[in-house]
């Protein structure tokens, strides 16, 4: 029976989303995707999801309403990523996002909450059969259609790569190597270029800039510019070249966080950590722009761990949530990009407020 | 001789305000004060029962008393109350015994809010704001002085507007900016109060009342009820019509005194009241750091003179119990 | 080498006597204070949770009387606690300490070797046996689920006093008498002269007290500070509490989980709701939630620090639990501003409407008074919570 499946464009949908439509597809069913984050959809989700939640969340609810209310769909699928690497996690609200969902909006048809786990084959293979036989499909068509997903996808996204025919030892082998992503298997790279942030892409290659701003945080705050309030633009308008963390290869992010007391357990918080790190002792940016959800668990904790690593480097913390005025922020980046013109005129010994203002938002 | 007329006194001390009510045997109200508290609810309390002893009549007598609201237990100590509730319990007693079939309470005070969800006049949920003090009493107080608009014709400039601006705001002091910001870009006052409104309203409901059912009929009560422009804002949002109970303000109080009747009625009918008369005391709240263990806890003492009358806060159970 | 650990709950009593056995230097930081709480928010990011901020509060403290060397437990995430060495290194570092960490971890990462190898950095230098020190690990660890024991007890029959505040009385006057014990052995004898004291008291089995679970975060719920002293306001109230969460269930569970075997009758009752491990303990405050119920409890309070992350989930999950079981679950959020009069009130307002709810369950009739004379209706009521009352 052909089926319906909401696929919501929230958190992570561009970096995955391609390959959940594709592998749909080739299941032969149906497709409903919701739009770019818009007012109205940040207005669903604020208005059900529990209010303690950061706003990434709570959008993600708002496309789930969407779909609801607008996609006619049999089924929504909710992915829920248990790691992207081995032994390493997201964040607990990705583990318990679909009954997230399921109990805070509702009225919704029946969620696909099957566990991903994308640091192996076997994981990714389990969650196609399992996916499959929810909806009655054959696993030998699973399998083919996970396949053709994951071949399409890799051809696409530079992102996060899956090997055609994955093994896990090999894998292994390619990251000690420090071999290129491309040969690794489910290597991440942050921001997939060519789906989530062809935008900022387009923003990065004007290399006539004033200065160049790394500009973190978690891809679904960075990526989603309604979000934040379009960030990337409004720095380009002000004078910058933007650097993510897609431009620090994966061998480069391995080194910066080996010199951690503890091994990071967060995927994403890695990269960003990873990728600020390099580029401050490669002296590649003149300052950092940390786009941070309010209330984000874990953001408060990379936040301080990028601050001492990046000793002097002026870093600009953007806290977004649905309650953000955009004056507010437009006042932060200008006064944060007047900062970085006042260090490369007078040198970088600034004026105290200087030290101020990479303490964070709050000065300003 | 006078007809002896017995009558439950409810007193509700709050941050903002502090209310008197004098309710009869069958629950009406008889008579009702509403004074600022000022910081100071012993001087307000010890005015409120001033002005309510002039306005007894011979006869008259107060046959059990009730506190309610933040200085619940300093009130309690000092006019030796039967009953000493949380102005929830009190707010919800109150609201079912003007209409016993309500469902949902939303009530907004000056410092803080509250849902209370019922099912046959009984409790059954509630939630109360928990950070901050936006969509308070004190807060749209503070901006409607800003303005340069009478509190009283606050709500009224919100009706008049048609496109309410979006105001952003988590808290108090990040709305009020942003109401500034939307000032200098040249709305309308009357557009930047309903948007006010609304934000309150909205902010209200994620905080208290997300993925609970709001059944009808719904009571709004507390001292922002008067303000018709937040109350035509829930109208709006939630698509119901609200019942203003007619002593929307002093509820607590209310609540208070019918509750204190009913447990005067259960010990067999002898109030603890230690009389208005009480009034000609020397009162003073002093508060000491407690060395009695580690924790140094904070202990509020209620004096009459030199006599300690009570005292609360202490872990170690030094200062009596709790 | 002066070793120290922040507190949790008694958990220093059980470390103190283990130190005290293994013969080294210890310092037990001074118990939690708003001063210390001032300090500890004073030198942690804003946003961290309440035990972070706690936890460094202790470690600081400690460092000032002399601690070189700091031992706690960790994790692998996904939440925050597993970051806590992480950072404390960095904000220690920052003021010009440097010390030691020893993160005692049962994960899969670290494995039983390295747990081991971890504690050896302690024991090493002590003149015992392999298997004597091992006996003195298990001594420590009997020890702390007595005095759960005698804690869950107290807990119990401060519902059933006759004389108000004998409970509270012995359990902290046995707590306090343990302190200035030496040795496992000492302690474990004041904690089981309370344990008799506390069979003796006299007791009013008519009464038919409320009973309470207490779920959520573990630090949160286990240490008092935190939570404003919630149980020793409900023995005061002369209500029954229930906590799932302790310091030796905490234990048992970590020894359990590389078998899988830990937590079995939680795994089924969250099954439900939350079939997963997501971290922190979500998925168990969901299954103490669903448990609770089961048992007959009156109600559930979960308490959770500002910002945690699988409480959040459990959170938006437990309103459902609520709906499906007319079972009422109250949610308070603690950090440093947390208010203790609207605290109180809350507390209360939940424990009146519980009251509310047993007379309606049992066919009496509420009445706000007086006047509006709303006899509810007999209801039918719900048979778990029947067939519980009845064996009370």
């Amino acid at each position: 029976m052909r089926m319906r499946i909401g696929i919501p464009k929230g958190l992570l949908f561009p970096d995955f989303g391609g390959l959940f439509e594709s592998f749909f597809l080739e299941l032969g069913q149906d497709i409903a995707v919701s739009p770019d984050t818009n007012r109205r959809i940040l207005d669903l989700g604020v208005g059900c999801c529990v209010d303690e939640a950061c706003l990434p969340v709570k959008v993600f609810h708002g496309h789930v309403c969407w779909l609801r209310d607008n996609g006619d769909c049999d089924m929504i699928v909710i992915p829920r990523f248990m790691h992207l690497r081995e032994n390493e996690s997201i964040c607990p609200k990705f583990c318990g996002l679909p009954e997230m969902v399921k109990y805070s909006v509702p009225g919704l048809p029946p969620i696909i909450g099957v566990p991903i786990d994308w640091s192996s084959a076997q994981g990714l293979r389990a969650w196609a059969r399992a996916v499959a036989s929810y909806l009655g499909c054959a696993k030998s068509d699973a399998y083919s259609a996970l396949h053709a997903a994951v071949s399409k996808h890799n051809e696409v996204a530079q992102g996060y790569t899956v090997l055609s025919e994955p093994n896990r030892q090999s894998s292994r082998r390619d990251g000690l190597d420090g071999q290129s992503r491309a040969t690794e298997l489910a290597a991440p790279s942050r921001l997939s270029e060519l789906t989530g942030s062809r935008k900022l892409e387009n923003l990065t290659v004007s290399s006539n800039r004033e200065f160049r701003i790394a500009l973190l945080g978690h891809p679904y705050n960075v990526q989603d510019a309604f979000l934040n309030m379009n960030v990337a633009q409004k720095l380009a308008r002000l004078g910058a070249a933007i650097v993510t963390d897609a431009s620090v290869s994966e061998t480069d992010v391995n080194r910066e966080v080996a010199s951690l007391f503890k091994k990071p357990f967060w995927t994403l918080a890695r990269y960003s950590y990873g990728a600020a790190k390099h580029l401050y002792r490669t002296d590649a940016v003149d300052g950092i722009v940390y786009v941070s959800s309010f209330a984000c668990g874990i953001d408060s904790v990379v936040v301080e761990l990028i601050r001492d690593a990046t000793d002097g480097l002026p870093l600009l913390v953007l806290k977004v949530d649905e309650h953000t005025g955009e004056a507010g922020i437009d006042t932060r980046l200008e006064a944060f990009t007047d900062l970085l013109r006042r260090r490369k005129t007078f040198g970088s010994n600034i004026p105290a407020y200087g030290k101020y203002i990479s303490r964070g938002e709050s000065a300003i | 001789m006078f007809v002896q007329k017995g009558y439950s006194l409810g007193i509700d001390v709050g941050s903002v305000s502090t209310n008197l009510v004098l309710v009869d045997d069958s629950g009406n109200l008889h008579y009702k004060l509403y004074l600022r508290t000022g910081g100071r609810p012993i001087e307000a309390l010890i005015e409120g029962l001033g002005q309510l002893s002039e306005n007894l009549l011979p006869g008259d007598r107060i046959t059990a008393v009730g506190t309610t609201g933040s200085g619940r237990r300093l009130a309690g100590a000092m006019v030796n109350a039967d009953v000493v509730k949380n102005e929830i319990t009190a707010h919800a007693a109150a609201a079912s015994a003007v209409a016993p079939d309500v469902k949902t309470i939303i009530e907004i005070g000056g410092q803080d809010s509250k849902i209370i969800f019922l099912q046959e006049g009984v409790p059954c949920d509630f939630a109360m704001n928990t950070v901050c003090a936006a969509g308070t009493g004190s807060f749209i107080d503070r901006q409607a002085a800003r303005l340069g608009i009478p509190i009283a014709e606050f709500g009224s400039y919100a009706l008049r507007s048609d496109s309410p601006v979006r105001i952003a705001g988590r808290c108090a002091v990040f709305a009020e900016s942003d109401m500034i910001h939307k000032q200098q870009t040249g709305h309308s006052v009357e557009d930047i109060i309903a948007g006010l409104c609304e934000a309150l309203v909205r902010n209200y409901l994620n905080n208290l009342a997300k993925g609970k059912r709001i059944l009808e009929p719904v009571l709004f009560q507390g001292g922002v009820a008067a303000n018709v422009g937040i109350a035509a804002a829930f109208e709006r949002l939630l698509g119901v019509s609200l019942i203003i109970p007619k002593y929307f303000d002093v509820m607590g109080a209310y609540g208070a005194a019918l509750l204190a009747h009913e447990a005067v009625v259960a010990n067999g009918g002898t109030s603890k009241f230690a009389g208005l008369d009480c009034i000609k005391q020397d009162f003073s709240a002093r508060s000491i750091d407690c060395n009695g263990c580690a924790n140094m806890c904070e202990v509020v003492c209620i004096y009459s003179g030199n006599k300690k009358l009570a005292s609360w806060g202490d872990r170690c159970g030094k200062h009596g119990k709790q | 080498m002066v070793v120290t650990f922040p507190h949790m709950g008694n958990i220093y009593l059980a470390v103190k006597a283990l130190f005290d056995d293994l013969d080294i230097d210890y310092i037990i930081p001074p118990p939690n204070t708003k001063a210390s709480l001032q300090k500890g928010s004073f030198y942690s990011p804003e946003e961290i949770c309440l035990p972070f901020k706690l936890f460094m509060g202790n470690i600081i403290q400690a460092i000032e009387s002399g601690a070189d060397t700091v031992l706690i437990t960790g994790s692998c995430g996904p939440c925050r606690f597993g970051e806590y060495s992480e950072l404390a290194s960095i904000v220690l570092r920052e003021m010009g300490h440097d010390l030691d960490f020893i993160v005692l971890d049962l994960s899969k990462d670290v494995g039983v070797d390295g747990f081991l190898r971890r504690i050896s950095k302690i024991t090493r230098d002590v003149p015992m046996s392999r298997t004597q020190k091992v006996r003195t690990v298990l001594n420590a660890a009997a020890l702390m689920a007595k005095i759960d024991q005698l804690e869950a007890r107290a807990h119990i029959l401060a519902g059933y006093e006759k004389n108000a505040g004998d409970c509270k009385r012995i359990l902290h006057q046995a707590l306090a008498r343990g302190l200035e014990c030496v040795g496992s052995e000492e302690i474990g004898e004041a904690i089981s002269a309370a344990q008799n004291e506390i069979e003796r008291i006299p007791i009013d089995l008519e009464k038919d007290p409320l009973r309470v679970a207490i779920i959520g975060e573990i630090y949160t719920v286990i240490e008092p500070f935190s939570n404003l002293y919630i149980e020793d306001l409900f023995m005061d109230y002369g209500v029954c509490v229930k906590r799932h969460m302790t310091p030796s269930w905490w234990l048992r569970d970590l020894v359990m989980k590389p078998l899988k075997l830990n937590s079995l009758d939680l795994r089924r009752s969250s099954r439900e709701y939350l079939p997963l491990y997501i971290g922190g303990h979500g998925r168990e405050c969901v299954g103490e939630a669903v448990k609770a119920w089961q048992e007959g409890m009156d109600g559930a309070i979960q308490i959770l620090p500002m910002g945690c992350m699988p409480e959040i989930v459990a959170k938006a999950i437990l309103p459902q639990i609520q709906n499906d079981k007319d079972f009422p679950i109250l949610t308070l959020i603690v950090d440093e501003m947390t208010g203790r009069e609207g605290y109180i009130t809350r507390i209360e307002a939940f424990l009146d409407m519980l009251k509310k709810r047993r007379e309606r369950y049992r066919g009496g009739s509420f009445s706000t008074g007086i006047l509006s004379g709303i006899n509810s209706k007999r209801h039918g009521y719900n048979r778990s919570v029947r067939k519980k009352y009845g064996e009370m």
